[in-house]
């Protein structure tokens, strides 16, 4: 996916969660502490910054940073 | 005088093979090894010499070893004080010199995630003193009568001024509770309850846990959270259950994250409660659609004052919504009166019959821990108490709330005050000045807390980014929970009256409108 897309996704996902080091194969979950609330207003972000709206059908397919980029770049 | 209590060690006695509750993928707990726990921690903390009425801070999430903990500290005599295990240590500590707390239980075997809140990590910090549920072995028999106006347990709430209040609640108003959510909401022996609420607050405690203990109801308890609905919908099914709650966002989170909803045959469901949030037309319509149900969600309404539940729809009956999309939380309990009060705070503007709702009831608290002027401005002359919360009634008699005067936000289901989260924030030495917010845009997150905070700004990205972060690590490792947004902005941005009050409002209005943080 396009590398600009993970660069602004890791920031954002960095100020959401409050986390300094964010990868593209990393789970919101699992890896980087997020709760169910903070993967929705990650997911609310996303769609202001990059001027997006998703499909609520793929949300659930969104475990990591790199899922939520493919999103992106899929809807944008 | 019939007290929980007493139910269960009655129930430990006379039915010991009966199963309490089953915490998901563990083996049931029986009501026999309910009593042995909550013996063995009431007769330890005897044993060490606990004097009646004192207050015994509990830090164990949702396990088996929060009830031994919670209940042995009430047959001691003491009263227990659940705190939110996501806590920080500080804010741990704070409640413990609040109420001026001699004990701090923890559990080994459901220790908290953060490893501040450990056991070990405490013994510094006296005069209170932690202890492990699992060491408290006793075979002392006899214990303290308990009178019904005796204090039970103490829930800490968000407080609208200055610092957390504890509401104390008794053993009497906890029955009395107990007995008129069973009424209203029209729970039966048939009924199974599934949940994955916190026990150690409020509806996932009183009606969730007390309500199945007090019928002898079969339980299933999840982990708190919601980051695994599916095993909330698949529980559900699994056990048949006829009964569960939760805030409006979870069942929004069930729409919006379920990826195969036909899969799920929740038909066993007869009601969903839903409250302590607002409760949208379009996660009912939705929630019921995905999963081919009709008339089971329950708005409700209730807080910590009034021990917890004040009313809810009648189950079975379809939504109602009112012109502006408010749902009637339904008619107030049997023994409860509601009352309309004028609130300054709104204009003549405003929607007609809207003020201030306050409440009458059997089951209200006796007062706030330690805290005459707090209790004083609770309570009216003639005996109601001032909720806080803005509302109308119908001349059906159904009960709407609109908003809320008192300055708390309610994040999925956590309530923070204003205040709180400014003293900690403004602690910082980069920020000038914080205000907190809650908005809510409409979106699945529903109201979410803002954090404005007035720094110098720098103009280089990571710079700014790293304040940022620092900000949601210092609110995150204090309160266990993340901000919704956190905005930096320049000195002097954040509105004030010109006696130095933050214009909450104001606030609230350009931080929606602004532009993305």
């Amino acid at each position: 996916m396009s590398k600009s897309t993970l660069e602004k996704v890791s920031t954002l996902v960095r100020i959401q969660l409050g986390v300094r080091n964010v990868n593209g194969a990393d789970r919101f979950m699992e890896d980087l502490g997020a709760e169910s609330v903070d993967l929705v207003n990650i997911i609310a972000a996303a769609e202001t910054a990059f001027d997006v709206t998703f499909d609520e059908d793929h949300l659930p397919g969104v475990r990591t940073v790199n899922d939520l980029c493919r999103l992106i770049d899929q809807a944008g | 005088m019939e007290n929980l209590l007493s139910v269960l060690l009655e129930r430990a006695q006379k039915s010991p093979e009966d199963e309490a509750f089953t915490f998901h993928n563990e083996a049931p707990c029986s009501y026999g090894a309910l009593g042995l726990g909550i013996r063995n921690t009431a007769g330890y903390l005897s044993e060490r010499g606990m004097t009646r009425a004192a207050r015994v801070l509990v830090v164990i999430p949702n396990s088996r070893e929060f009830f031994f903990a919670f209940y042995g500290i009430q047959l001691a005599g003491g009263i227990a004080v659940p705190v939110f295990p996501g806590s920080g240590k500080e804010r741990v500590l704070k409640l413990a010199h609040l109420c001026g707390a001699d004990y701090i239980l923890f559990s080994k075997n459901a220790s908290a995630k953060n490893t501040n809140l450990r056991c070990e990590n405490f013994v510094s910090d006296r005069p209170c003193l932690p202890l492990y549920v699992e060491e408290m072995i006793s075979s002392r028999h006899s214990f303290p009568e308990r009178a019904s106006e005796d204090t039970a347990f103490i829930q800490f709430t968000s407080g609208s001024v200055a610092e957390p209040k504890g509401v104390c609640l008794t053993h009497g108003a906890l029955m009395v509770n107990i007995k008129q959510m069973i009424r209203g909401m029209a729970i039966t022996e048939h009924d199974r309850f599934v949940s994955w609420l916190p026990v150690y607050h409020d509806m996932g405690l009183i009606l969730m846990t007390m309500v199945p203990f007090y019928l002898g109801l079969p339980l299933t308890l999840l982990p708190t959270g919601l980051n695994y609905i599916r095993s909330w919908l698949e529980t559900v099914q699994q056990k048949r259950a006829t009964f569960t709650a939760a805030p409006d966002f979870a069942y929004r989170f069930c729409n919006a994250y379920t990826r195969e909803p036909g899969r799920h045959d929740l038909s066993s469901l007869r009601a969903a409660l839903n409250a302590a949030e607002p409760v949208r037309r379009s996660t009912v319509e939705k929630f019921e659609k995905n999963f081919g149900l009709k008339n089971i969600m329950l708005p409700a309404y209730g807080l910590a004052e009034a021990t917890v539940g004040v009313s809810c729809a009648r189950p079975g009956a379809p939504l109602k919504t009112d012109a502006h999309g408010f749902s009637a939380v339904g008619k107030p309990f049997a023994g409860i009166t509601v009352r309309i009060r004028k609130s300054l705070s709104l204009s003549d503007g405003h929607m007609a019959g809207v003020g201030e709702i306050c409440i009458k009831s059997p089951a209200l608290t006796v007062g706030y821990l330690d805290n005459p002027e707090a209790t004083a401005a609770l309570f009216t002359d003639d005996g109601y108490i001032a909720t806080g919360d803005l509302g109308y009634v119908d001349e059906s008699g159904d009960l709407f709330i609109v908003g809320r005067e008192k300055n708390v936000i309610i994040q999925a289901g956590f309530n923070i005050a204003a205040c709180e989260v400014e003293e900690l924030i403004d602690q910082l030495p980069f920020v000038r000045r914080s205000a907190a917010v809650g908005i809510d845009r409409g979106g699945n997150e529903g109201e979410q807390l803002f954090i404005a905070a007035e720094v110098r700004l720098s103009g280089a990205d990571d710079a700014d980014e790293e304040l940022t972060i620092q900000i949601v690590q210092v609110f995150h490792r204090q309160f266990g929970f993340r901000p919704g947004r956190v905005c930096l902005v320049k000195p002097g941005v954040i509105p004030m009256t010109y006696n130095g009050k933050i214009r909450y409002r104001e606030l609230a209005a350009m931080l929606s409108n602004g532009p993305s943080a």
